[in-house]
């Protein structure tokens, strides 16, 4: 099924007289490059099952639709996206929050049974969701008798709402279909923009300036309540050098309150701490940090070194994050999509404590934000494991604090192999250039000793500035492949030694790496071994009978517990869990999988069968007949996913087969069969 | 519907099993799954809660011990895919899902 960014992508390449790049569409649809293709290829799938000719995908030119194809969506689809598209409850939402922000009017059910094409009930059960959501903004949604619904909260709240879809469903407000805001004032706005850029000599995020942008000519278009400062703050505001500029470019469209807010969204992106304005006290963000921390120490069971640095880092972030959360101030983070896919485990676990902290702050804490935190965390683990040389790094930037620190986390999760030394202000930059290879600054440094090893970048690292970075350090320190080096050594040895000692040799240089990285093999998710690398000769065995289920259990177990890999609490808790839980394990008719969890006495991964001839019932008052029995013993939530996959795929699809091996070989054979 | 859970005793084992299934499942039914749409998750008993899904799905052995968290989706044989389509449909359908 197509959804709304496939059709308006789509919309897009049929109207385009030109093909257009995967960067193009991803600019304009407002989604990761890798969306892009995902959708390209359910494009392509769609198109295929209709017989029209697929998107053509020209190397250097970009995608480009046949003019049979384009007809083909112009007859029978109507080209007006809004006709054919059935909007998902989240997407229906975050229009009615915007709608209901800008009417004036109070909107009825009705109202939105007629703008989403949907039944009554659909819309009450959205204004159930919706009412869960905006709580989370802290605020209401008001039913008036006889007018309808509306939404209540403070201008504060109001506003970074309507920030918080229009940054997350950026492609449902490209088209501005719902009349929210004066198109000719959001370019008059961008060009403002520009403007500033120029007389401030910065740049800022495209994707945050059309958002802003959007935002501010929604809040014109619909007079929305203006944000009153408290003193302290407005003085602050008032003192910075963007206030001067902004009031210069924007007095024009809009009243002074405005002018303090675009004020505040500016300094929010200059720095990445406005640590000037006031955020919460110390203790109260080293309480939140210390929890952040502790809560990944306990998921994750990983034992953290230098904790202090993490929480330093931490500490800056949460400090400016604060302001950000109580303005609602927009705040893109260009490695999402990236960490998102790299960091899979650290991101869902980043995301979970972000969501006990939202709790605790009263805020909503979105995926930029969480892709920090876990960018912090990444980083640091990468720094723990990290025992080669690499090149020494200086930071210098304006005041030597928050830009650098924050610039310091990226950096170190974007080059893998660099130390960086200190974060400093200009004028400590002497005491330390001499003992470092790389200078990398934010502000120009203009020492003609250091010039050749001074790299100057802006503090929001740009997609050029990171390209740079990338190719001069990783052409530095180009490290050898694992699998080269594998290569290499087998071949020496074997020539010198003979096959056999070079494969022993191996295996002894094989587990002392995997010692080495065993602590953050389930980050990366490679490590997880195959069913046919777990189940081999000496763990499958076949007896007549037993004489009962515990018999089973321990028969079944026996070689894991020989070879250390379980303890023998470990069956025996197997067992009590059948008494307090029932048969459980017993997970299909005649199959059961013996488990328990890690801290039971399990040390290593490792799985094993037991055949039987005759059933045995694992069940006192029910029939539970097995003659199948697995032994899993999983060290950590992950290890064991991929052999259990395989295991599960044999079950469900050779069940048959299993049950009627009678040989080791046979059942070898299955087993390596799914082991793909 | 935002959550389905998978329950088995230990977390570890039968519960990723179903999750995979389920998953498979609403593909081939045509049902969006992610955070944002239908999260689908597996955990052990003693982490479940009543309410910590739209509905659970576990093995015939657990159906009282799960019972009183949520409604619940139980299976005779955890590996027959046509069994958890069968079913998974059925509430689906209930629901106004598909």
């Amino acid at each position: 099924m197509l959804d709304y960014k496939d059709y308006y992508m789509l919309s897009l390449l049929s109207h385009s007289y030109q093909p257009l790049s995967v960067d193009d569409l991803s600019r304009m649809v407002g989604v990761s490059r890798r969306s892009i293709y995902y959708s390209l290829n359910k494009i392509n799938a769609f198109l295929e099952d209709h017989d029209i000719p697929k998107i053509e995908n020209h190397r250097d030119e970009g995608l480009s639709l046949f003019e049979e194809t384009k007809a083909f969506f112009k007859n029978d689809m109507h080209q007006d996206l809004s006709e054919v598209y059935v909007y998902t409850q989240k997407e229906r939402i975050a229009i009615e929050v915007v709608l209901f922000l800008i009417n004036k009017r109070q909107l009825g059910i009705s109202d939105f049974e007629e703008l989403f094409l949907v039944s009554r009930n659909t819309v009450l059960s959205d204004m159930k969701e919706l009412r869960k959501e905006i709580l989370r903004f802290h605020l209401t949604l008001e039913y008036d008798n006889g007018n309808g619904y509306y939404i209540a909260g403070t201008p504060i709240r109001t506003r970074s709402v309507l920030l918080y879809i229009y940054s997350s469903y950026t492609y449902l407000f490209k088209i501005n279909r719902f009349g929210l805001y004066d198109q000719d004032v959001v370019d008059t706005i961008l060009v403002k923009f520009k403007e500033v850029e120029e007389a401030l000599g910065v740049s800022y995020v495209i994707e945050t300036k059309e958002i802003l942008a959007k935002m501010l000519a929604t809040i014109k278009k619909n007079t929305f309540d203006p944000i009153t400062f408290g003193e302290e703050d407005q003085k602050i505001l008032e003192e910075s050098i963007e206030f001067m500029i902004v009031r210069q470019f924007f007095s024009d469209l809009f009243a002074v309150e405005e002018i303090h807010y675009i004020t505040l969204h500016l300094m929010g992106l200059r720095v990445h701490t406005s640590h000037e304005l006031e955020s919460q006290d110390d203790a109260y963000i080293k309480k939140l940090v210390n929890y952040i921390v502790k809560r990944f120490k306990d998921l994750t069971l990983i034992d953290l070194q230098d904790e202090q640095i993490l929480c330093e880092g931490l500490y800056f972030h949460m400090k400016s994050a604060l302001i950000r959360y109580k303005y609602g101030i927009i705040y893109e983070n260009e490695l999402k999509e990236d960490l998102k896919e790299q960091y899979q485990a650290i991101f869902q676990i980043s995301e979970r404590i972000a969501k006990e902290v939202e709790d605790m702050i009263g805020h909503p804490i979105n995926e930029n934000d969480i892709a920090y935190i876990a960018m912090h965390f990444g980083a640091h683990l990468k720094r723990e494991r990290s025992e080669l040389e690499f090149p020494k790094v200086l930071l210098v930037c304006l005041n030597g604090v928050a830009t650098s620190k924050m610039l310091r986390k990226e950096l170190e999760f974007l080059l893998e192999n660099i130390e960086i030394i200190d974060a400093v202000s200009l004028d400590e930059v002497e005491v330390y250039a001499d003992q470092v290879d790389y200078i990398i600054t934010t502000i120009p440094l203009d020492i003609k000793e250091y010039e050749q090893k001074t790299i100057f970048v802006s503090p929001l690292l740009t997609s050029i500035d990171r390209d740079r970075l990338y190719k001069i350090f990783n052409n530095v320190h180009q490290g050898m492949e694992f699998d080269d080096l594998k290569k290499n050594i087998t071949e020496k040895l074997d020539k010198h030694y003979g096959r056999e000692m070079a494969k022993d040799v191996w295996k002894i240089i094989e587990k002392e790496f995997q010692k080495k990285s065993s602590k953050v093999q389930f980050l990366k998710g490679k490590d997880q071994p195959m069913l046919n690398e777990l189940i081999t000769e000496d763990k499958v065995m076949f007896q007549k009978n037993v004489k009962d289920y515990k018999e089973a259990i321990y028969v079944s177990g026996k070689p894991l517990l020989e070879e250390g890999i379980i303890e023998e609490r470990y069956l025996e808790k197997v067992i009590s869990n059948i008494h307090e839980m029932g048969p459980y394990i017993v997970v299909a008719p005649n199959i059961a999988i013996s488990h328990a969890r890690p801290e039971d006495g399990v040390n290593k991964l490792g799985m094993s069968i037991l055949m039987l001839e005759e059933a045995v019932n694992f069940s006192e008052d029910k029939e539970r007949f097995v003659k199948l029995v697995v032994t899993l013993a999983a060290p950590d939530e992950e290890s064991h996913l991929k052999a259990l996959g395989q295991l599960s795929e044999l079950f469900m699809n050779s069940m048959d087969e299993i049950m009627s091996c009678k040989t080791k070989e046979e059942v070898l054979k299955l087993v390596n069969q799914y082991s793909v | 519907m935002k959550k389905i859970v998978a329950i088995c005793g230990s977390g570890l084992g039968s519960s990723f099993m179903v999750e995979m299934n389920i998953k498979n499942t609403l593909k081939e039914l045509g049902v969006a799954v992610g955070i944002a749409d239908l999260e689908v998750d597996h955990m052990d008993l003693g982490s479940a809660y009543p309410g910590v899904a739209d509905l659970i799905v576990c093995g015939k052995d657990l159906e009282d011990n799960v019972e009183r968290f949520g409604e619940t989706l139980v299976l005779n044989n955890i590996f027959d895919k046509a069994e958890l389509k069968e079913k998974l449909e059925a509430v689906l359908k209930e629901k106004g899902i598909i």
